[in-house]
């Protein structure tokens, strides 16, 4: 009888723990979490905006769609649902699997997709050149392959990536303004936060390093490249950088992608160093509420329009399935600049856009 | 009799290293780490890394005590991220009282150290298959708690558990501060402590002698993961947000800090003060690579080297 209450007790904790969560209202990734009302100044358009390619129709023939993810973190999760909505307007399946940043895994999932019919791939690849034979076998074979957020168009149809050089320039010109403002002139120290290993985060720094050298008063003092982007590996780095780097002897810190503004923010908030801007890369809703926290210096992101590039994807995949061209093999969505005073609107205009696409999350 | 004294002073010496070795390599740290950085040792880096060190001693404590009964629990780091996302989720969708909050995350992770224990003892399953499920569990619940969204909106009085300070002491050194004192009385004071070292020395012997295995190897489960729960709460806290990626790898951070420590991989040897001095080893070797300006590539070379070193000094000392 003992054992049958400690058992029930122990089963309604669970249950009871799980619900908290499970009774939320319906929250999809990227969803405003707070009571922003300001309309929307500069949000990317709505994917039934798209003006680049018309939206596909559906056809006679249409060809199952297969998306390789990358991970269940917003950005990717919004690209997938952009995806998934535009093939299911077309009237065709879609299929998506996430690798997680696994090559090995990710080569299995593509076989995955293939062996379930995908007839258009879509690919968010973990480097440059391990999925070049496998693309190149594929082609082969007469599969569509359009890929994501690599430098290399080598063996794909369609190659849709954001100019990650001009997020790093956007985010330095930004970081300039700052210290300008700051000083009176172009003057101050910077430590960026990058990586020897990840495309997208090694082009973003020589991008904002671009900027930054057409100024001799400002000085990178410190460059980091960590190999362990969690959030919690950051905020530790970025202590210890504020151990190093006393008060007001570092202006700025420049963060290349979500994990490291994250990270970042929380180390120098902990810290109370209101001495030193953080400038971001990539968007979540805790880089959004930082944005908004008068205790955080987090002065702007860059982010990318994954809803955008998702129907791209999809959009370009069909039309070269059904052998029409295009002008070019290459998308460049747009980026923007999220700064304190235009989050609100931003995270407005988003809100609406994800709560468009709410029935399409994996 | 020359030679007699000669063997007693070799054990006495393996002794005195297989309890102090980690202890005198954190000090040989210590020493050169503030030669080589004038910023490492100030009272600001002092309580700087005491907040880094503490949700990884809190690991490393639960960690530990599982290690002694000979067992592993790979699923901590998931769980980090688990009853972080509870505990930010009742502060956030259900405006708990930050109190309440902590205790339902913490109750949870009780429950999941129960389930665990009871799977692997009850069952006779190896600890290292059960808690790898029960890691991807916890991880895949986590994402499915807020459909892989961050939990964030959380309270001032939730936060300052990561980022707040009693006095000069950061709040997170405070509890686990606290959780040493207990842990080291549970280990050295009471009953419990003597079973979960017998158990880990041979478990059959300690059946026969009439220990409860059983609730004994389940109990060890459940206040390992409670203190995992407690160390998901203060990064969430940190953080200022639940997260369901946070945590990876946290696991590893405390086997290896416990290894470090001296405590057998196969149970029934070694202290918890060991596993204590292994995580701020590897704190403080990260900070002071970190001060140093060291490659982050080089810093797990220099990780890798230490751990094999450790491992060195408490083989040899076994011979």
């Amino acid at each position: 009888m003992k054992k049958k209450s400690f058992c029930s007790v122990l089963a309604l904790i669970l249950v009871l723990t799980l619900l908290a969560g499970c009774g939320q209202e319906e929250k999809t990734p990227q969803e405003e979490p707070s009571k922003a009302s300001a309309e929307p100044t500069q949000a990317p358009a709505a994917p039934s905006e798209q003006k680049d390619t018309p939206a596909p129709e559906a056809a006679g023939d249409n060809p199952i769609i297969g998306f390789a993810n990358y991970s269940t973190i917003s950005y990717f999760m919004d690209m997938g649902a952009a995806a998934h909505k535009t093939a299911a307007d077309a009237g065709c399946e879609f299929h998506e699997l996430y690798h997680g940043g696994d090559a090995s895994v990710m080569v299995d999932q593509v076989e995955d997709l293939i062996a379930m019919g995908c007839k258009i791939l879509i690919t968010e690849e973990t480097d440059d050149t391990s999925m070049v034979k496998t693309f190149n076998e594929l082609k082969e074979k007469g599969i569509i392959i359009v890929s994501c957020d690599i430098r290399t168009k080598e063996g794909v149809d369609y190659w849709i990536a954001s100019d990650n050089k001009q997020i790093g320039r956007t985010s330095g010109e930004n970081a300039v303004a700052y210290l300008t403002e700051k000083y009176g002139e172009a003057k101050g120290t910077i430590a960026i936060l990058s990586s020897k290993t990840t495309t997208s985060m090694i082009d973003r720094a020589e991008g904002f390093k671009e900027v930054v050298a057409e100024y001799p008063g400002i000085e990178i003092v410190d460059e980091q490249f960590p190999t362990d982007f969690s959030a919690v590996n950051m905020m530790t780095l970025t202590d210890d950088i504020l151990q190093v780097y006393g008060k007001d002897s570092l202006d700025v810190i420049f963060a290349s992608n979500q994990t490291q503004v994250e990270g970042a923010n929380s180390a120098i908030v902990t810290a109370k160093r209101q001495d030193v801007a953080l400038f971001g890369v990539d968007d979540s809703d805790a880089i959004y509420e930082a944005l908004k926290d008068p205790n955080s210096t987090l002065q702007s992101t860059v982010v990318q329009d994954p809803i955008a590039m998702g129907v791209q994807a999809v959009t370009a995949g069909l039309a070269l399935y059904r052998g029409e061209t295009f002008e070019s093999d290459t998308y460049n969505p747009d980026v923007v600049l999220v700064t304190r005073d235009n989050v609100a609107d931003y995270m407005s205009e988003k809100a609406a856009q994800v709560e468009a696409l709410k029935d399409y999350y994996n | 009799m020359r030679n007699g004294t000669k063997l007693a002073k070799h054990f006495s010496m393996s002794d005195h290293l297989l309890k102090f070795g980690v202890l005198y390599l954190l000090v040989l740290l210590i020493a050169v780490a503030s030669m080589m950085s004038r910023q490492f040792l100030t009272a600001q880096n002092a309580l700087n890394v005491l907040r880094q060190v503490s949700p990884v001693i809190i690991l490393a404590l639960g960690e530990g005590i599982v290690i002694i009964t000979a067992g592993i629990d790979l699923s901590v780091g998931a769980l980090v991220a688990m009853s972080g996302m509870i505990a930010a989720g009742a502060v956030s969708f259900w405006n708990l009282p930050t109190f309440a909050a902590v205790l339902l995350a913490v109750l949870f992770g009780i429950v999941f150290g129960l389930l665990n224990g009871i799977i692997i003892a009850k069952f006779n399953i190896s600890a290292m298959i059960v808690t790898l499920a029960t890691m991807n569990a916890a991880r895949g619940a986590a994402y499915l708690y807020n459909d892989g969204a961050q939990i964030i909106g959380l309270p001032d009085s939730f936060t300052d558990i990561g980022r707040g300070y009693l006095g000069p002491i950061p709040i997170p050194a405070i509890i686990m501060i606290i959780l040493v004192i207990l842990m080291v009385l549970l280990m050295n004071q009471t009953v419990l402590g003597k079973y979960l070292y017998a158990i880990g020395g041979n478990e059959e012997v300690a059946r026969l002698a009439g220990i409860g295995v059983l609730k004994t190897k389940i109990t060890a489960y459940a206040i390992c993961s409670m203190f995992a729960a407690l160390a998901g709460v203060i990064y969430a806290a940190r953080m200022n947000m639940g997260d369901p990626a946070m945590g990876e790898g946290l696991e590893m951070d405390a086997i290896a800090s416990v290894i470090l420590g001296g405590i057998n991989l196969y149970g029934g040897q070694g202290s918890i003060l060991g596993a204590v001095i292994g995580a701020m080893f590897i704190t403080v070797l990260g900070n002071a690579l970190n001060l140093n300006g060291v490659s982050s590539f080089w810093q797990l070379v220099v990780k890798a080297v230490a751990l094999i070193v450790a491992a060195l000094i408490y083989t040899k000392k076994k011979v």
